[in-house]
């Protein structure tokens, strides 16, 4: 088991003493899991605009407690959380305890570095997730969001994380996908990490009112939002080239149909086939815009059948034909022949 | 003739500034045009067109400039040099333009294509005069991009290169990138922006600029980086790799050898080795040991069975090899795990 205790509020001295804990060393902000607690990283980072993030991709494969012990000075603590488990996962925060149903726990969730907060999860879990920490002044400075503002009181007070939950979507997960396929050596590698947390950032402080407010969780059964967890990880996942019916997923999550399909809805925003098919489309879009896929290749990669009806739906959603993205993709890759002559 | 050149002429409306400020760019207009400015915007007056102009100062210091405007008449944008070494970065999508001229210090571009839409990075060091005809519709921003901005945002050391080839191709810098749909998106959602949401305007404002020039730079790079890009490992290969460490850690009491691996993963040994470098960190026997190792230690702690055995479970029929191996990973024997 590990037991580690920390109140830092930079990532790169966190890391440093998790890995003192760990026997392990950090270097130029990276660590790696030693074999013998799991595999994968953490990397702390630095962005141009002071924002202090955590990247990782880790799987760990011993009984961990985490406790990061409150402090006076304010820092806010944004996760973004892809999580599968094969134990249980509790949180307790200021003293509430949240217990996390496995197997998925996807999700966005704000803390603050004024109360206690302990994690405890029993054996195997994998995380791939990304952590922003900033103070105060930050928010206000480049959201316009005081911190004795009333939403963000009213956010960090409510008892239970089920009121004010932030699933992880489609959205959040391109722009993360986008982070953790960044080219290292790339220039923009900086600028590329900033701009996809300041998206993710814009879009869970613009919901947060809504989310809030409405508190539109609140009548639903905690069980069934990790049931809907689950179902988003299965649906959104690359593998998933055909959707079975909603006949075999009524029965493969153990909900009657119709309360499947309402409860997807309420929580994604979108029916189950539309959710599907919209992530499906993003990936045959990638695949169109990084080159090397014909538009054949990239309608059968995500499981189109017939070109037509990938075209129809790709039309659908991005407003042109794969053909025409292909085509475009090509001509902004290079500058046009006629401007090379110097 | 002569009389219709010069009634153009006359009518010709333009505006010339030399700062690198763009509050100061704003101010001169509105003294020049005769309007005002409320809450930094300038409404264009008549006799230029309809629409305004835009001074922005964002979170993150960086000046810009929004425009959209219709104009009456043609107009000359004319920025003069200056001696400092600051960059301005343009995105817009100019509409209905009979022509479109863009003059960097002697040279000029025309275009005469209904729809000009796209991105340009300009030095301050030069002269630019950009023209645009009666009718046109302009839509865009404008940013003041500094030295320390393009330090602390681009790896400067491997982008100063790229930056002056750039400014350099004569042809190429004045050639825009084209306008894609996610930057078109980017600008329509920049200036207009839907007034009710609960986040700060300009952190809205600003992520789009910031969007749009990283994509710009990104394809800067990869469009004039002299040397084949390096290829980042394709999904596949991932895939593959994750295959081949199952495989491996298939059974711990035998490694199979880097010729079976390759074998399995249908690639070369060579080229199997470096993958698994890549993903794991380690090269596949290492790996391999680490967690047959690992194995080891489980069974001395969990299980009553004598260390011999252990090692023979394993693999090893030899004991003192399972000890090394087994001091290798952890420091220690086997048997002191044991007391």
């Amino acid at each position: 088991m590990i037991s580690f205790e920390f109140d830092h509020t930079d990532f790169h001295s966190l890391l440093q003493a998790l890995a003192t804990r760990l026997g392990t060393t950090v270097e130029n902000g990276w660590m790696n899991i030693p074999p013998l607690f799991g595999k994968g990283y953490l990397r702390a980072l630095r962005l141009p605009n002071g924002l202090g993030v955590c990247i990782m991709e880790n799987t760990v494969n011993t009984d961990i407690v985490l406790k990061r012990v409150r402090r006076d000075t304010s820092y806010f603590i944004l996760a973004f959380d892809d999580l599968r488990m094969s134990g249980r996962f509790r949180q307790i925060v200021a003293g509430e305890t949240e217990n996390i149903q496995p197997p998925v726990y996807a999700g966005v969730s704000l803390g603050s570095t004024l109360f206690d907060n302990t994690l405890i999860a029993y054996r195997n879990f994998s995380l791939k997730g990304i952590r922003v920490m900033f103070p105060a002044s930050w928010l206000s400075r480049y959201f316009g969001i005081g911190a004795e503002d009333d939403l963000l009181a009213d956010y960090l007070s409510c008892k239970t994380r089920k009121l004010t939950l932030e699933p992880l979507d489609m959205e959040y997960r391109n722009w993360m996908d986008d982070i953790f396929r960044a080219d290292l050596d790339s220039p923009v590698y900086l600028a590329t990490i900033e701009n996809r947390v300041m998206m993710m950032m814009e879009r869970f402080f613009s919901r947060l009112e809504a989310n809030v407010k409405e508190a539109k969780y609140k009548k639903l059964d905690k069980s069934d939002i990790y049931t809907m967890m689950k179902v988003e990880a299965d649906i959104s996942h690359p593998d998933m080239v055909d959707l079975p019916s909603m006949e075999v997923l009524a029965e493969r999550y153990g909900l009657p149909e119709a309360k499947l399909k309402r409860l997807f809805r309420d929580i994604y925003g979108y029916p189950i086939y539309q959710y599907f098919q919209r992530c499906r489309l993003d990936r045959a879009r990638e695949l169109l815009m990084r080159g090397g896929h014909s538009v054949k290749e990239a309608g059968l990669a995500v499981g189109f059948k017939g070109l037509s009806n990938f075209s129809r739906a790709f039309r659908h959603i991005y407003g042109v034909l794969p053909v025409e993205m292909l085509k475009q993709a090509g001509e902004w890759s290079s500058i046009p022949d006629h401007s090379n002559r110097t | 003739m002569e009389l219709d050149t010069r009634s153009q002429q006359q009518d010709m409306k333009e505006f010339s500034f030399t700062t690198t400020s763009y509050r100061e760019v704003l101010d001169n207009m509105s003294t020049d045009m005769g309007m005002p400015i409320h809450d930094d915007r300038m409404e264009l007056p008549e006799s230029l067109g309809k629409g305004s102009v835009r001074f922005l100062r964002l979170p993150n210091r960086m000046e810009a400039l929004l425009m959209d405007m219709e104009l009456a008449d043609d107009f000359w944008f004319n920025r003069g040099r200056t001696d400092r070494e600051h960059y301005i970065f343009v995105c817009e999508e100019i509409l209905n333009a009979d022509k479109v001229v863009i003059r960097i210090d002697g040279e000029q571009v025309v275009r005469t294509e209904d729809r000009v839409a796209g991105m340009h990075l300009f030095s301050f060091l030069s002269d630019l005069r950009q023209f645009s005809s009666r009718g046109s519709k302009v839509r865009g921003f404008r940013v003041v991009l500094s030295t320390e901005w393009l330090a602390s945002y681009l790896r400067v050391e491997q982008m100063d290169d790229v930056l002056r080839r750039y400014l350099q191709l004569r042809a190429a810098r004045m050639h825009m990138k084209g306008m894609d749909p996610d930057t078109l998106r980017m600008l329509n959602e920049i200036l207009d922006h839907p007034g009710d949401m609960s986040v700060d305007e300009l952190a809205f404002i600003q992520n789009r600029i910031m969007m749009v020039l990283e994509g710009f730079f990104a394809w800067m790079y990869e469009a004039m980086h002299a040397k084949p890009r390096r290829t980042r490992m394709a999904r596949k290969d991932i895939d593959a790799i994750r295959r081949v460490e199952e495989y491996l850690l298939n059974d711990l009491s035998a490694s199979p050898g880097i010729r079976e691996l390759a074998h399995y993963a249908a690639m070369s040994a060579t080229r199997l080795k470096s993958l698994f470098r890549q993903v794991y960190g380690m090269p596949p026997y290492e790996y391999f040991q680490q967690h047959r190792m690992l194995r080891a230690k489980e069974m001395l702690k969990q299980s009553g069975k004598p260390i011999s055995e252990i090692g023979r479970s394993l693999g090893y029929q030899n004991m003192s090899n399972f000890t090394l191996a087994f001091r290798k990973v952890f420091g220690v024997n086997p048997s002191d795990i044991r007391r």
